[in-house]
């Protein structure tokens, strides 16, 4: 499980977030809504150790992110984070050559799944098509939790098509998955849990079945309620 | 240690076009220079030959022979190269870090992201730039008796002086700071050099993890460093000029940039775990 405990962040005098705390389990899909600017990636980069915070605790498993856990959490960023001078296939192997869970078979389903070409430039990619490679690099490791920033913004309607299903296929299975969105509409009907972000506090945290069954409010009626009163 | 090396390996794979055109850089000048040089010293005597009526022998006699060695030191087509190169690796000690960190592709999530202590990324960016500085070192070392062998072939040894390789190295200005003599020299002027090195990544990772406060702290360290390594040969100069013996002067430079090395490397390990922010 990943834990966020009452996480505070300053960019200078700025307080980005403001005592977070929320939680992310293993084989379910938690999603953190907000519009953008409300700290949501800031969170992401936390948990990866990428940015230091100020205040509270986060902790993967019961333990404080370190070397070890990158091999037990990958994160997705919404840029390609590999050079542009690199090709598909380089890039491959570079995560070969230093992740001990990179599964290699799992990387070249994914590269016919995405219709990926191996000896493509980084730099010459559409948008879509590094949204596609960025998500490839993340889900080929045999990781426990994957962190995916916004994988569908900006990008065409069949790619974002292509990564939704990924949600629903054997790729996930039961890992945790936790995922930033300001659009929800995309994986609405995917997600298990929604924490609702605003000026970097959570406002609120939800089971998106338990209360579609108690109360029969969609993740949409509840970002209504929540954050037009 | 294992990653270390892979990642040293990808940094030097990386810099591999730039480092190529160096050395074409290096090669090409320095021997268009030796070319240049040497034609218009045997103009100057074919000149001299027919307007004073002497020989060749009688213009060594009157006007001096050259040599190789003063082509090394009186044309900027040996020391230009030099320059440039130093100048590109003095260059590259800032990019090494911010070509990672700018741009649309931030490899730097990557490699913070590696499974394998931060201070491997440190320590393999440092090692490639002092690869790249000593690989330059050689390459000029490799090429410098082809150069004499060459400049030789070109003059006729009657208009020439003859110095051997080591004689040049050992007398030239330059190449006998980038190649010393003793080691305890060598040892002092790379040892100050990545010292340096070190100080100027530990600033960019202060800049790299408090942004412009961090840049401000960065050129605060970057001046308390080098006033304290200069601090003990400036005092010693001005205040007191016969209390240490030259030797003891040069341990205590030694010791200072060691420690200034250690402390700057402590320094950047925290940052780089603890405080770096992309």
């Amino acid at each position: 499980m990943i834990e966020v405990t009452s996480v505070t962040k300053k960019y200078g005098r700025k307080k980005v977030l403001s005592g977070v705390s929320f939680t992310a389990d293993k084989g379910q899909i938690s999603c953190l809504i907000g519009i953008n600017g409300v700290g949501k990636s800031t969170i992401m980069k936390a948990i990866m150790g990428l940015t230091p915070i100020q205040g509270g605790r986060i902790l993967i498993d019961g333990q404080p992110i370190d070397k070890h856990l990158y091999e037990k959490v990958a994160f997705i960023p919404d840029t390609i984070i590999m050079p542009p001078q690199m090709t598909i296939g380089e890039a491959l192997l570079f995560m070969k050559d230093f992740y001990a869970r990179w599964n290699e078979g799992r990387a070249e389903e994914l590269l016919s799944f995405f219709k990926l070409n191996r000896d493509d430039r980084i730099s010459d990619l559409s948008k879509g098509n590094a949204a596609k490679t960025n998500m490839l690099l993340g889900l080929a490791l045999d990781v426990d939790y994957l962190l995916m920033d916004e994988p569908f913004s900006g990008i065409d309607m069949f790619s974002r098509e292509q990564i939704a299903n990924v949600f629903t296929s054997h790729l996930i299975e039961d890992r945790g998955v936790l995922i930033t969105t300001h659009e929800i509409h995309d994986i609405e009907h995917l997600i298990d849990k929604a924490v609702l972000l605003d000026r970097g506090t959570v406002l609120k945290e939800f089971l998106t079945e338990e209360l579609r069954l108690s109360e029969g409010k969609s993740v949409v009626d509840v970002m209504r309620e929540v954050y037009q009163t | 240690m294992n990653r270390y090396l892979k990642l040293l390996h990808y940094e030097l794979f990386r810099i591999r076009k730039l480092y190529a055109a160096l050395f074409a850089l290096t090669l090409l000048l320095q021997f268009a220079g030796i070319f240049l040089f040497a034609h218009s010293y045997l103009n100057q005597v074919r000149e001299a030959m027919f307007t004073e009526s002497i020989s060749a022998a009688d213009y060594a006699a009157k006007y001096g022979p050259t040599s190789f060695y003063r082509y090394t030191t009186g044309s900027l087509f040996f020391t230009g190269p030099i320059a440039i190169c130093a100048s590109a690796l003095l260059l590259y000690v800032f990019l090494i870090w911010y070509r990672d960190w700018l741009g649309k592709n931030m490899f730097i999530y990557r490699l913070l992201m590696i499974p394998a202590s931060r201070m491997s990324v440190y320590l393999a960016k440092l090692t490639a730039i002092l690869l790249l500085v000593l690989g330059l070192v050689a390459f000029e070392l490799l090429i410098l008796p082809l150069q004499n062998a060459a400049f030789n072939g070109y003059v006729p040894s009657d208009l020439r002086y003859s110095f051997s390789i080591p004689d040049i190295v050992a007398t030239h200005p330059l190449l006998k700071i980038l190649v010393p003599n003793r080691i305890g020299d060598f040892l002092l002027y790379y040892g100050a050099g990545l010292a340096g090195v070190i100080v100027v990544f530990t600033a960019i990772l202060f800049e790299r993890s408090f942004r412009f406060k961090g840049a401000i702290g960065a050129v605060v360290y970057g001046a308390a460093t080098v006033l304290i390594f200069v601090l003990p040969a400036f005092v010693a100069e001005s205040a007191f000029p016969n209390y240490l013996y030259p030797r003891e002067l040069w341990w205590m430079e030694l010791a200072i940039g060691f420690l200034i090395g250690c402390g700057s490397l402590g320094l950047s390990s925290y940052l780089i775990k603890n405080k770096v922010t992309v």
